[in-house]
């Protein structure tokens, strides 16, 4: 009985997210594929030890919750990432912001649209249909609608992975000139794409990080109007 | 204690951003606005970036760690979704190659309209 009360401090949540993700990060750099997300590596250990030990799950969220209260600080800092590269952001304003947002749009109504055609419930199309943009704001967005929080992050990171996984060889198979590639991979599959921008080129890149804010604000203004 | 001094500020940018969320008609992110308030510091050169840069970095350079309890909380929904799997799965795919082909199809033909544009003004 006093083993299980330790495991109700915050300090159990914190240590094994945190060794959990080092597990994650791990593996992942020992697989060397896009499809080996450290993230979702990480969800799976937490999970499973959560299981095999009978912990429940309200232990680990005493530590879970202040991790989870760190992504507003984080995202208001992708800030920082979009004013560092304003210039380039300046010489292309047209084509990369009309892009995002119809990237933004066709991925909310795309989504709208399969969700009824499968017959998903309203619970679930509200989960998904803000599962382009970047994790946060993706929550929060999920969380008004009425969406399960926790399947948006998942499908969130699933949808980045198949960006990561498929996208630079389309780029290559389609001559996707480096502007359109950039903001498509930043648009379709936020940051875990943009990981792999980076390795197609520095414009690549630098623009898939821009469409990750400007992306995510286009849907928030979408989404007002469904 | 720059970096608590950092940290401070960001709690700062929250909290103005928290509250402002609740004045708009339709749902709003605070993380959202807490962006686009610091990202309009940064442009009036309110704030310099170098005073946010070790922060930005630690933060920015682990961002997918913080998700982590988000995403474990799927544990607690598993029952809900478990028939709709392969949809779900479905919708994923095909959404993100439309979006993908959407996004670089507009970028392509908005570069291509402004260059002639350009060549016509000339």
């Amino acid at each position: 009985m006093t083993t299980a009360a330790a495991l109700e401090s915050p300090f159990f949540g914190l240590a094994l997210s945190i060794f959990a993700y080092r597990a994650g990060l791990w593996l992942s750099r020992r697989i060397g594929s896009p499809a080996a997300n450290p993230l979702l590596i990480a969800i799976l250990l937490v999970v499973a030890f959560l299981r095999i030990f009978r912990v429940p799950l309200s232990f680990y969220d005493n530590g879970g919750r202040l991790l989870t209260l760190m992504l507003s600080p984080t995202t208001a800092l992708l800030a920082v990432s979009i004013y560092r590269r304003r210039a380039l952001l300046r010489e292309n304003l047209l084509p990369a912001v009309a892009g995002c947002c119809v990237g933004a749009a066709t991925s909310l109504f795309s989504t709208l649209w399969l969700c009824r055609l499968f017959r998903l419930s309203p619970v679930l199309t509200a989960s998904l249909m803000p599962k382009s943009v970047t994790t946060p704001i993706a929550m929060e967005l999920s969380q008004h609608r009425g969406g399960i929080v926790s399947l948006t992050v998942v499908a969130v990171i699933f949808t980045g992975i198949l960006g990561a996984v498929f996208a630079p060889s389309l780029v290559k198979a389609l001559k996707i000139e480096p502007l359109a590639a950039g903001i498509a991979i930043g648009t379709s599959s936020h940051g875990i794409g943009t990981a792999r921008a980076l390795e197609l080129g520095e414009i690549q890149g630098a623009t898939s990080g821009i469409a990750i804010g400007v992306a995510g604000v286009a849907t928030v203004f979408l989404f007002a109007l469904f | 204690m720059k970096v608590i001094t950092q940290g401070g500020f960001l709690c700062l940018v929250c909290l103005t951003g928290g509250y402002l969320s609740r004045l708009f008609p339709f749902p709003m992110p605070a993380s959202v606005l807490s962006m686009l308030l610091l990202l309009g510091l940064l442009l009036l050169k309110a704030v310099d970036p170098a005073s946010l840069a070790e922060t930005t970095d630690v933060l920015l350079g682990n961002m997918a760690f913080f998700f982590l309890p988000s995403g474990v909380e799927i544990l607690a929904h598993l029952e809900t979704f478990r028939r709709d799997v392969f949809a779900l799965l479905a919708v994923c795919c095909l959404t993100t190659l439309l979006t993908f082909a959407a996004s670089a199809f507009t970028v392509v033909a908005v570069t291509r309209m402004q260059r002639r544009l350009q060549k016509s003004s000339k």
